[in-house]
């Protein structure tokens, strides 16, 4: 294997605390921004969940020197592209430009975090705007099943178990104050940090980001999460929507698993076999050998204040049961039995060979970049990789399978017909404290 | 245009090896050091326009059995052979195209030219596997279309604006189609339209161009060319009048879905209209999104798309609105945004604005090996010649506002327009 590398990188602290990287990639004029702040929503007060999605979507309608519109116009004119939005750990704003229009990228990123308009008009257009999203989203029943996936798992007044763009109820009650309250509080140098790679020159972005981040300042703040408690029985939320002929399946669990444990790459490679591959053993049980899905999937959400995993698909209402049945018993296998060794080879191979197409990009290279630094990940992180995920044993993607494969009592979201989904659970023989959700209140 | 951007796009800064095999196979190559991967992508000139009436989706299912197993790799095979050298694959299926593609690191391209050269040889089409993937397909429909409001609206966009065309039947298919297939038509479909000289492979990427191609020559050169590909002959009758259809679907909010047919993918004027479709919704500060999202609030969400085609391509404007909204008052503003195209053509900054995106994107998309072979590949196909990729870009330079206004004038006239609209019944 070609060794993969990241471009070398120069990093600097301003002297408000704010950090910033710079990789010089040469290939193409372009250059990709990527800047990151501790302000998702498990920031949101309890009650007013969507208002870290809402603050960053408002960070694009106008600063004190833009009005709403100019953002958006400035760096579209000249074939730009700015984004913003938020997850449940950080808000992110990013910008795709030439490289020559660095400087007007800078300005632009350094204007919207830190002198954000939130004009009144804007604002109650915005909270508008989100509310029929969330009633558009009820008639994606993929969409529902997602949203309600950590709601179903967690104690409602949890800081993960709303979705990030809010509940219907929830996003109707924040008002502007809140959103200025939100900004001054939580987004601030020292607790952010930006990332531009492409073809650029370090010393120039230096000089740029002094003179427009240079006079931010805000307050820093400690990020602080409450553990979540586990669940002592399994828990169904099921969702009835009218004249559905096929049902969404989700179910999550908890996973205690940070990046740098020693069981991470053991963990990665079990889920490349268990369900993330597309010769993985969820995928050929349920797609390949019975019919019963077009798509299958499993996968880790590691969240800052502790992980999940979590499985995903659909069927006709005449198969849930059958799905369910299923994913039970080859979750059971691979706890018990983990996997065979050629099960684990493949995978490996897969995770390792797949690696450097998540690199090809200045965007893709950004985001890399700046998960070293989320997760504290070392200069070594991206070149040793592919190694550490070669040097898993079956015996230690066996251990990951017992520990985080739905050992302990889960959750599962079910959209779609009421009677059908009934006749699942009690086909797969589950179990569970039955929650009924009108559709009205699942977004 | 930025002197940087021109160096860049041009095409002579791509050196792509050409070849074509005795059996009328055609090889782009471009070698690329960025990372140590490649992306092999085969471009079959076959889509749903290429199929018939009672076996619609057809070409759709063939693209999920070229993974169920051929002559060497058996069933299951493929993507367990792929996945054990660390590469991936995947396809798709459009009106006009099937395209598959495989990304992997250098040193499993032997093993891929195999897999490859393997199905388009000998495909299997196993019965007991294609039974249980009809099942696999019947799920695929009824998650993108029958339950899921844009797909359903899609459905009822064609079958309106197209009444002779097989454009007019999606590309997944009817479902009493999908019942009613058999392996033989599929094996039919496979031998009329899978061959060599039906196909266009291009291959990006960290290899050594020549023992890159002399092992494809030699894995591919023994497969035999098959019949010329029937041509598919039918004409659309103009439409003569507006079309109009209301879906019934379970929704919450209304939606609103605009469909125009637009030119050939290889006309002239194609170019023109992607600047107008870029204008109107590409982007925040587009012209339907300032106009419907931003300004009045009428709509919450705008999409424009232009989805080229060999046939004829169409122009779709796709607006989401909030609880309670009113789909005339948002046709309305569309019209009168498309009138103004159509009357006065786009001012310069917006012209200019438009240019700056379209080449923005394309640059964009030459970042990686994957949009690269994508662009590549398409152009020789649609085209017949992959340079047609970079010559666009002068096309849109050389775009006047009477362009626009000429173009835009034909294309959004109200006869050539079908409008579906999706209304809850408690509004």
């Amino acid at each position: 294997m070609r060794p993969v590398e990241l471009p070398p990188r120069v990093e600097f602290t301003l002297e408000n605390g704010l950090r910033v990287v710079a990789a010089q990639r040469r290939e193409l004029p372009l250059v990709s921004l990527l800047f990151v702040t501790d302000a998702g929503s498990s920031r949101d007060p309890f009650g007013k969940a969507g208002l870290a999605s809402l603050a960053s979507e408002l960070l694009l309608r106008g600063t004190k020197k833009r009005a709403p519109g100019e953002v958006t116009r400035a760096i579209e004119a000249v074939g730009g592209r700015i984004d913003a939005a938020a997850d449940r750990d950080r808000a992110y704003v990013s910008v795709q430009a030439l490289a020559e229009h660095l400087p007007l990228a800078l300005e632009i990123v350094a204007d919207v975090v830190s002198s954000p308009l939130f004009d009144p008009r804007e604002t109650e257009a915005a909270r508008r705007r989100q509310v029929a999203e969330l009633e558009q989203s009820k008639d994606d029943p993929a969409a529902v099943a997602r949203r309600n996936l950590l709601a179903a798992y967690l104690p409602p007044d949890h800081p993960y178990a709303a979705p990030v763009p809010g509940w219907t109820s929830s996003v109707s009650r924040i008002g502007r104050a809140d959103l200025v309250d939100f900004h001054r509080t939580s987004v601030a140098p020292q607790t952010s940090f930006l990332v531009v790679v492409g073809d650029v020159d370090a010393d120039e972005v230096r000089r740029l980001a002094e003179n427009c981040f240079g006079d931010w300042k805000g307050p820093g703040h400690g990020g602080h999460l409450p553990p979540f408690p586990r669940r002592t029985r399994p828990k169904v939320r099921a969702i009835h929507k009218e004249e559905s002929t096929q049902t969404q399946v989700r179910m999550v669990g908890p996973a205690e698993l940070r990046w740098k444990d020693p069981i991470f790459f053991p963990a990665m490679v079990a889920n490349v076999a268990f369900g993330g591959g597309f010769t993985s053993r969820l995928v050929n049980e349920i797609r390949v050998n019975r019919g019963l899905t077009y798509s299958v999937g499993t996968a880790f959400a590691l969240l800052r204040g502790g992980g999940f995993f979590s499985f995903s698909s659909f069927t006709k209402n005449e198969t849930v049961g059958e799905l369910l049945s299923v994913l039970l018993q080859e979750s059971r296998r691979a706890r018990e039995n983990g996997f065979e060794p050629d099960e684990i080879e493949r995978a490996k191979r897969y995770l390792a060979g797949l690696y450097p197409l998540g690199l090809e990009t200045n965007e893709q290279v950004a985001a890399a970049i700046a998960e070293t630094i989320l997760f504290d990940l070392g200069e070594d992180w991206v070149p040793r990789y592919r190694e550490r995920v070669m040097a898993v044993t079956p015996m230690q993607a066996a251990e990951a399978a017992a520990r985080f494969f739905f050992a302990d009592p889960f959750a599962l979201v079910l959209v779609g017909d009421r009677d059908a989904i009934r006749r699942g659970i009690e086909d797969a023989g589950i179990d569970a404290e039955i929650e009924d959700l009108p559709l009205d209140e699942a977004a | 245009m930025p002197a940087s951007l021109a160096r860049t796009l041009d095409s002579t800064r791509f050196p792509v090896i050409e070849r074509r095999l005795d059996n009328g196979l055609q090889i782009l190559l471009l070698p690329r050091r960025s990372v140590p991967a490649v992306n092999y992508t085969t471009f079959f000139r076959v889509g749903s326009r290429n199929e018939e009436p009672g076996r619609t989706g057809l070409a759709h299912f063939l693209e999920h059995m070229m993974f169920n197993g051929a002559e060497k790799y058996g069933p299951k095979e493929f993507d367990r052979t792929l996945e054990s050298v660390g590469g991936t694959s995947n396809a798709y299926t459009s009106h006009d195209l099937t395209v598959y593609f495989e990304d992997f690191p250098s040193e499993a391209l032997e093993t891929v030219i195999d897999l490859e050269s393997d199905r388009m040889r000998a495909l299997a089409l196993a019965e007991d596997l294609f039974e249980s993937e009809r099942e696999v397909v019947k799920e695929e429909r009824r998650y993108r279309v029958d339950n899921d409001l844009f797909g359903t609206m899609e459905e009822a966009l064609a079958s309106l604006m197209f009444s002779t065309h097989p454009y007019r039947w999606p590309v997944i298919g009817w479902m009493e189609d999908l019942d009613a297939s058999t392996r033989q038509d599929a094996l039919r479909f496979f031998r009329t339209f899978y061959a060599p000289n039906n196909a266009v492979l291009v291959v990006v990427g960290d290899v050594d161009p020549e023992r890159a191609l002399g092992a494809i020559e030699a894995a591919y050169r023994d497969i035999p060319p098959g019949p010329p590909v029937p041509a598919v002959e039918a004409v659309e009758p103009e439409p003569t009048a507006e079309r109009r259809t209301r879906v019934d679907f379970p929704s919450h909010a209304p939606a609103l879905l605009l469909g125009y047919r637009a030119l050939p993918a290889t006309h002239p004027d194609t170019p023109v209209v992607e600047i107008i479709e870029t204008a109107l919704g590409a982007g925040d500060s587009s012209i339907l999104m300032e106009r419907l999202v931003y300004e009045t609030e009428l709509a919450s969400d705008v999409h424009v798309s232009h989805d080229l085609r060999i046939d004829g391509s169409v122009f779709m404007v796709f607006a989401d609105l909030p609880p309670g909204g009113d789909v005339s008052r948002v046709e309305g503003a569309i019209y009168e945004e498309l009138s103004r195209i159509a009357d006065e053509g786009l001012p310069a900054e917006a012209l200019s604005r438009a240019r700056s995106i379209v080449r923005a994107s394309l640059l964009q998309s030459l970042a990686a090996n994957g949009g690269i072979a994508h662009a590549l590949g398409e152009h020789q196909v649609v085209f017949g010649d992959w340079r047609e990729a970079f010559r666009v870009i002068d096309r849109y330079q050389a775009i006047t506002p009477e362009d626009v206004r000429r173009v835009a004038r034909e294309l959004f006239r109200d006869a050539n327009r079908s409008v579906v609209t999706v209304v809850p019944e408690a509004a």
